[in-house]
């Protein structure tokens, strides 16, 4: 099974919430970051950490 | 230089373990130019052989495999870059929603249309997906 990394970069999008579910219904690791949600200061070395982590790198 | 050019081209299409970029497109291509400039990046990237492409059109976006697709907004990247991915071994899978339906060429519904679930198993075998 596969770690997936997703960045959501839209607001109330149903899209990308449906593909996370199914991917996690088929037994996949995802991570979610938000970024509508991230403040102009945030510290985005997680964001790095988290895309050299992952198995697949998903921008919403 | 343009020897060169094709000796690099070939290389790198040699190599065996490329990313694979899945593209998702579900912008409105009658009103926004994202379609059309996402499938020129697929194109584009698909002829330099690092990266093996595949593209989904969603909703509206199937239009741009539609008879009229020549009508849209940069329509003629359509008839352009879509083969350039089809020929650089991607796959152009499609999604259409019901207008989008009526549009879309047969031909290009029979073995390339996705259903939901599909396109969910699908994006978790790419290393990247990219949406516009």
């Amino acid at each position: 099974m596969a770690r997936i990394f997703h960045i959501i970069t839209r607001e109330d999008d149903p899209l990308p919430e449906g593909v996370i579910a199914a991917q996690e219904a088929a037994g996949h690791e995802t991570r979610v970051m938000d970024l509508t949600e991230a403040a102009l200061d945030s510290d985005y070395s997680v964001v790095l950490e988290e895309i050299f982590a992952a198995d697949s790198v998903q921008v919403w | 230089m343009e020897e060169l050019f094709d000796e690099i081209i070939e290389e790198a299409k040699s190599t065996k373990s490329k990313s694979k970029l899945l593209v998702i497109v579900d912008a409105d291509p009658r009103t926004n130019p994202r379609a059309a400039e996402a499938l020129r990046m697929a194109g584009g990237v698909s002829v330099w052989g690092q990266v093996a492409i595949s593209v989904v059109l969603r909703d509206a976006a199937a239009r741009a495999l539609g008879a009229g697709a020549r009508e849209l907004l940069d329509g003629k990247m359509f008839g352009q870059f879509v083969p350039m991915v089809r020929e650089s071994g991607g796959q152009v899978y499609l999604m259409p929603d019901a207008g989008a339906m009526e549009e879309v060429d047969t031909g290009e519904l029979l073995g390339n249309v996705l259903k939901e679930p599909e396109f969910a198993t699908l994006t978790a075998k790419f290393d990247y997906v990219m949406r516009f």
